[in-house]
């Protein structure tokens, strides 16, 4: 019971924890590269590629974290395999008599 | 102006209809295959209809592939000494055939701009044959930019058919009913491979054996343990990292598109209303502009891998502390400083323009 509950908190919450990350770390490589092509507008081609490149690495650490998204849903429990156990937790606990 | 109208009419009413047919027949196929199928393979677990990279209908094409391929027999597959029956549903050939239709329609193109150019009539280039120059070239200029001009005259071919390629496949996703066939592991991982290859071949042709094993032992030589280990594990990290990152994006654009397709139709649903909101139209905008993006870094990577690999040990050992794709930064751009031809120039200020021109 307490595996499943893990595991689901962990399939939930692993992807936008990382998408955070993500988030910051993105918004400071847009932040330099905006700025250096403020300053240098002839320089901005050269800037552009090297932002979409870094901007794809960082990305890619969230992709990862989307794969192992869909890997810990495939473990995720039915409905069916689910609901025996509530039942019984609840009728320990005296809630569903 | 009437009749563009009516187009964008018609566009957008088969963009609404298509994927409520598609979730439709999906459903159905679902039920359908969930009855035959052995319930022990699912883990006890209900078998959803839309789990990720096992779908067991496909897509619309599907059926159709199969039934050209005569493929509407059960699959049987042998595991450890038993056959495996899985019914005709679970054998998926819609990627494969999209993937290869899309292969052979770019190559069609390609043949036919070369021919067209050849036979120019009056030194005007035919409009199939001008988009397919301006294409070219603008990549090759944009290229230029990253390898030089040595390496890019001679790889321009590989790395640009990865960008076509790829940038066909991910917008065939955006055709209503479709997916894209990179969001199938199966393509990503392909095009990986060829690139890792690709990359070890060009080389050990372009830079000798002696540099090619200098870029794994590293610069300071009593480091070499340390250090040998650390390159041979990153160029196997690095197919893996680009059909990962590929697929990733294309199959999680796709997924968010279904999802929002279902919820529109399934909000009118409620009312018996038999079409959807097209919640997905948004997302699928941005799949225009993700499609091309992922393109361009594929083969941007492919390009910086080989011109790491493919330079001299020697001529870069004054930038060592600087990372790979800084220090290739660099190295371009200093050889576009010696050799300033205006296109170049004019290339690497615009390469947006130049690479969607």
């Amino acid at each position: 019971m307490i595996y499943w509950g893990l595991l689901a908190l962990a399939a939930g919450l692993g992807l936008p924890i990382a998408a955070m990350g993500c988030g910051i770390g993105q918004g400071i490589a847009v932040n330099g590269a905006m700025q250096g092509m403020a300053r240098q507008p002839e320089a901005s081609g050269t800037i552009q590629t090297g932002m979409i490149i870094g901007l794809a690495i960082i990305e890619s650490l969230v992709i990862y974290s989307l794969v192992m998204f869909f890997m810990l849903q495939g473990k995720l429990p039915g409905i069916d395999v689910v609901k025996p156990l509530v039942e019984a937790a609840g009728k320990t606990a005296g809630l569903l008599g | 102006m009437f009749k563009t109208f009516r187009l964008l009419f018609l566009t957008l009413l088969l963009c609404f209809a298509l994927p409520v047919l598609a979730q439709e027949a999906g459903h159905d196929g679902a039920g359908a295959t969930h009855e035959t199928t052995a319930p022990a393979e699912h883990g006890g677990g209900e078998a959803e209809p839309d789990r990720p990279f096992n779908a067991h209908q496909g897509t619309w094409l599907n059926p159709l592939v199969r039934s050209i391929l005569g493929l509407e027999k059960p699959h049987v597959s042998i595991h450890d000494g038993d056959p495996h029956v899985s019914p005709a549903e679970s054998v998926q050939y819609d990627f494969l055939f999209l993937a290869l239709g899309i292969m052979a329609l770019l190559a069609v193109l390609g043949v036919l701009a070369g021919k067209q150019v050849k036979v120019r009539p009056d030194g005007k280039p035919t409009s199939i044959a001008n988009a397919a120059e301006a294409a070219a070239e603008g990549y090759k200029n944009y290229l230029i930019g990253i390898m030089g001009p040595k390496l890019a005259d001679k790889y321009t071919p590989l790395i640009a058919s990865y960008f076509f390629c790829i940038l066909f496949m991910n917008y065939a996703g955006l055709i209503p009913g479709l997916m894209s066939p990179t969001a199938n592991p199966n393509v990503p991982i392909g095009l990986a491979l060829v690139s890792f290859f690709a990359v070890h071949i060009i080389a050990l042709k372009e830079a000798g054996f002696k540099s090619w094993i200098m870029h794994f032992v590293g610069e300071p030589l009593w480091l070499a343990p340390l250090n040998f280990p650390l390159h041979i594990i990153g160029e196997f990290i690095k197919p893996i990292s680009l059909s990962v990152r590929l697929l990733g994006n294309v199959f999680g654009e796709e997924m968010v598109v279904m999802k929002l397709a279902g919820l529109g139709i399934g909000l009118l649903a409620a009312y018996s209303i038999p079409f959807g909101i097209p919640f997905n139209l948004l997302m699928m905008c941005l799949g225009v502009l993700f499609g091309a993006l992922q393109a361009l870094v594929f083969s941007t990577l492919v390009a910086i891998y080989i011109s790491i690999l493919s330079t001299h040990h020697d001529d870069h050992d004054e930038h060592n502390d600087h990372g790979h794709v800084e220090h290739v930064r660099l190295h371009g751009h200093e050889q576009i400083v010696g050799h300033p031809s205006e296109a170049t120039i004019a290339m690497v200020a615009h390469p947006a323009e130049a690479t969607m021109g």
